[in-house]
């Protein structure tokens, strides 16, 4: 009995994703044509109500921070456009309309110069996903066990050393990947949010007593690095960090 | 007036007593030592010889109100001739106090003279009422008024208020010959004075009786701190027609001209701080009502070329003494000094008109920039409360030009940034949905299973064959391998006997010999070359390693008899060893 009420429960449960999907297929399409027909508030709501059912993807936060962009709304355009390259990272048209986007902002932060190591490893980490690179991973091991498996069942001696050799390439690989997917996974873990309000100011200390050290404004993006009550440290790309009031900021999820 | 002081001049002489002629005699003499602050001074320089040159002192502390008078005398008495020649002054003190009438000088017969200087106490103003001079004051008095007329005596700070002064005289009097002694100095105002191009006399009533008026000065007053403030008293010097009891031949009432020194007064007006409760943050210090506004000439552009925005605060209040808002716009734009413009006049109602900042803005990539809503605070001091105005948000579309690019990227030439790459892109129109906070494949248990799996499973897998292998009953493969050890046995046998020709030889071919049985399986003693050579090349042997292997054979041969030197099997023993080696890789 029992088991067949599970069975059930699963069952509705993915008929309701499928639902779900074809649901947000449609309002993904509805969204599009609003924000071709110029219409991007109601593209925007159309866009939401996919997000409001948990559901997401690179596209939807791409479209509805062009249409907050078209809007001129730099905070909300910005906060999509972060997400959207959370998601997939290598796009070069997220990238690029999130360019258009940081013109909007008010702040001009010269970003800490990266090393040559560092612009490569960041280059080769963006080529994929964290999902992607777990998959690739996990695929090379196991293509190592198998060439091993040959090395070990044939007789020929040249063949052997080939399988071998190519096992234990693999095998390196696979270890190299798994490398790659922890550094994408610390990667994927920093907390960052974008400033929703038009002004705030940074503080030394998590308290008005101190020191009030820069401003910063609507739609910059900050690193989360530390938080107490009310209160969040916030690092912004040229290295400067300080307290800001968790109000001002919106998180990415 | 000359008339009568001449005649009061002369008479007074007569009662001066003149020293000796030849002796020369200069010198001042004052009407009085004391005086009260209301009266006059006579101030007479009497020389008893006629000279030129005559220079008066500066009068510092007095107005010259007449003079000077020069009045010449001879007199013969008793055949003795008597001169005098005397300069009159009639002076006002200015303040109380002990002033100093200075030195004058005179040259007579070419040499110069000076006086003494003398001191007068000047004390508070004294009534004495039955002088002409005082009813004549106290006639002025009563029909001569000055007024300050102020707006409002509790303003906010920065709110305007007017300040007037109004001389009132009746019809009884005519006024002349007005001056201001004193200006009033507005310390803590800023203050702007309103020029009266002509005045006029106007018909009003003070304390209930009709006066003619005069506007003398019109002044709007911006107070600059808060507190009781005092106005400083506007003084005037008028010259007073009062008509006296005389008439003259044809019947007309004679008026006697009197100087009247007429003052209004401090005046203390208390003026209030702004309101703490409510001020917003960007509060500037304007007072009054105004609009505000931003106006761009310009809201789709290409980035070669520039726009302005001008920052316009219009309306009544303390135009210029407050700064205009900020512009403020996004970091990638380029924005220069403002232009700042004021078209401002002032009349009695305060400042009214408008000020500007003109900004010019250059942007440079193309993109859409939102200019935020500049707030501009003021206060309303008439309904007691502060008004904040914004303009309104707008975009400016620069839909020309280079994309914003990282650094690296700016290195390129213009050329080489192509066209794919400066627009902004329109939306996706295909997607995958996933499900928003999925737990993450990577470090879940499932991956960590997936991730060891496979080292289990190569293990069970090399344990299995393992055990298989052995278990595994294959006579063939235990022949080979005892040849395997044969060989290996008869090689060490061979090796220890390296020294001992004969012996070394025979265990040497039968090492051989027992490798071959091994690995190829022959049971038959039959080993001639030739066998050996078509079995091996059965095998897929290579050509050359057989050729070792025979040639190591059949030096064995030779050597069991024909004896060979100690260095000889050494070497023999290590082609054997090769001959082997080669055969087992290829087998």
């Amino acid at each position: 009995m029992k088991k067949t009420f599970t069975s059930f429960l699963f069952t509705f449960f993915s008929l309701m994703v499928l639902f779900a999907q074809k649901d947000a297929a449609e309002l993904f399409s509805n969204g599009n044509a609003a924000y071709n027909g110029g219409n991007y508030d109601l593209a925007i709501e159309k866009y939401e109500a996919i997000l409001a059912q948990n559901l997401h993807s690179p596209a939807v936060y791409f479209n509805l921070a062009n249409a907050h962009y078209r809007l001129g709304n730099t905070a909300e355009s910005i906060y999509y456009f972060e997400q959207a390259k959370r998601l997939a990272p290598a796009d070069q048209a997220i990238e690029n309309n999130r360019r258009f986007a940081q013109n909007m902002t008010r702040d001009a932060i010269e970003a800490l110069p990266k090393t040559q190591l560092n612009q490569f490893q960041q280059r080769v980490l963006g080529v994929f996903s964290l999902h992607s690179w777990t998959v690739i991973s996990l695929s090379f091991i196991w293509f190592a066990i198998l060439l091993l498996v040959i090395y070990r069942l044939n007789r020929q001696m040249f063949l052997k050393r080939v399988f071998f050799s190519t096992a234990i390439l693999f095998l390196l690989l696979s270890l190299t990947t798994l490398l790659f997917t922890q550094q994408k996974y610390e990667q994927s873990q920093v907390v960052k949010g974008v400033i929703y309000v038009e002004e705030v100011a940074v503080w030394g200390e998590p308290n008005q007593r101190a020191d009030e050290l820069f401003l910063l404004h609507e739609g910059t993006t900050v690193e989360v690095i530390d938080d107490l009550s009310d209160w969040l440290k916030v690092k912004i790309a040229n290295g400067s960090e300080g307290w800001i009031q968790k109000e001002s900021l919106r998180l990415l999820d | 007036m000359n008339k009568f002081l001449l005649f009061f001049g002369v008479l007074s002489m007569g009662f001066l007593s003149f020293p000796a002629q030849g002796q020369v005699n200069f010198e001042t003499k004052l009407s009085k030592k004391r005086m009260g602050i209301n009266e006059r001074l006579r101030v007479s320089f009497v020389m008893n010889q006629n000279g030129d040159n005559f220079n008066p002192p500066s009068f510092a502390g007095f107005t010259v109100v007449g003079g000077p008078n020069q009045s010449v005398s001879n007199s013969w008495v008793n055949g003795v001739k008597s001169f005098s020649k005397t300069y009159t002054y009639f002076l006002t003190p200015n303040e109380k106090g002990t002033l100093t009438i200075g030195q004058a000088t005179i040259e007579i017969d070419g040499e110069i003279y000076k006086t003494t200087p003398q001191s007068v106490e000047v004390t508070q103003a004294v009534n004495n009422p039955n002088s002409p001079q005082a009813r004549a004051n106290a006639i002025a008095d009563e029909n001569l008024h000055l007024v300050t007329e102020i707006s409002k005596t509790n303003p906010y700070i920065n709110e305007a208020i007017t300040v007037i002064y109004k001389l009132y005289f009746s019809s009884e009097i005519s006024v002349s010959n007005v001056n201001e002694v004193e200006m009033p100095k507005y310390g803590d105002f800023w203050s702007h004075l309103i020029p009266i191009q002509k005045l006029e006399i106007k018909r009003g009533e003070y304390k209930g009786q009709p006066y003619n008026y005069v506007i003398w000065r019109k002044t709007v007053l911006y107070p600059q701190k808060q507190g009781s403030l005092v106005l400083d008293p506007l003084t005037l010097n008028v010259s007073v027609d009062i008509p006296t009891n005389r008439r003259d031949f044809f019947g007309n009432r004679v008026y006697q001209k009197t100087p009247k020194i007429i003052t209004t007064g401090p005046r203390s007006i208390r003026v209030k701080a702004l309101p703490e409760a409510g001020k917003p943050d960007d509060f500037g210090g304007a007072v009054g009502d105004f609009d505000f506004d931003v106006i761009l000439n310009k809201k789709a552009l290409t980035s070669s070329e520039s726009f302005q925005a001008k920052i316009k605060v219009a309306g009544r209040g303390n135009l210029n003494l407050f700064t205009l808002p900020k512009f403020s716009a996004p970091s990638s734009l380029e924005v220069y000094e403002p232009e700042h413009n004021e078209k401002v006049s002032t009349n009695l109602l305060g400042m009214e008109g408008s000020i500007s900042d003109t900004y010019t803005i250059v942007p440079q990539f193309q993109g859409k920039y939102p200019i935020p809503a500049i707030p501009f605070s003021y206060f309303d001091p008439v309904k007691e409360t502060y008004v904040t105005l914004y303009s309104a948000e707008t975009i400016v579309d620069v839909y020309e030009g280079p994309v914003a690019a990282n650094p690296r990227e700016k290195k390129q030439t213009q050329q080489q940034l192509v066209a794919d790459d400066t627009y902004f892109e329109f939306i996706k129109l295909t997607t995958n949905f996933t499900e928003k906070g999925a737990a993450l494949f990577y470090r879940s248990s499932l991956f960590w299973c997936l991730w060891i799996a496979p080292a289990f499973l190569y293990a069970l897998f090399a344990w299995v064959l393992g055990r298989r292998e052995n278990t595994r009953v294959d006579p063939q493969r235990i022949k080979q391998v005892r040849a395997n050890r044969l060989a290996k046995k008869y090689l060490s046998a061979a090796r220890k006997n390296l020294g001992d020709t004969s012996v070394f030889y025979e265990a040497l071919e039968r090492a051989l010999h027992n490798y071959l049985k091994a690995k190829l399986n022959i049971e038959t003693q039959d080993f001639s070359k030739d066998k050996i050579v078509q079995l091996l090349e059965a095998r897929v042997a290579d050509q050359k390693s057989i050729e070792t292997f025979i040639s190591s054979l059949s030096q064995c041969e030779a050597a069991r008899y024909a004896p060979r030197s100690q260095v000889s099997t050494q070497a023999d023993f290590d082609q054997a060893v090769q001959a082997i080696t080669a055969l087992d890789r290829e087998l």
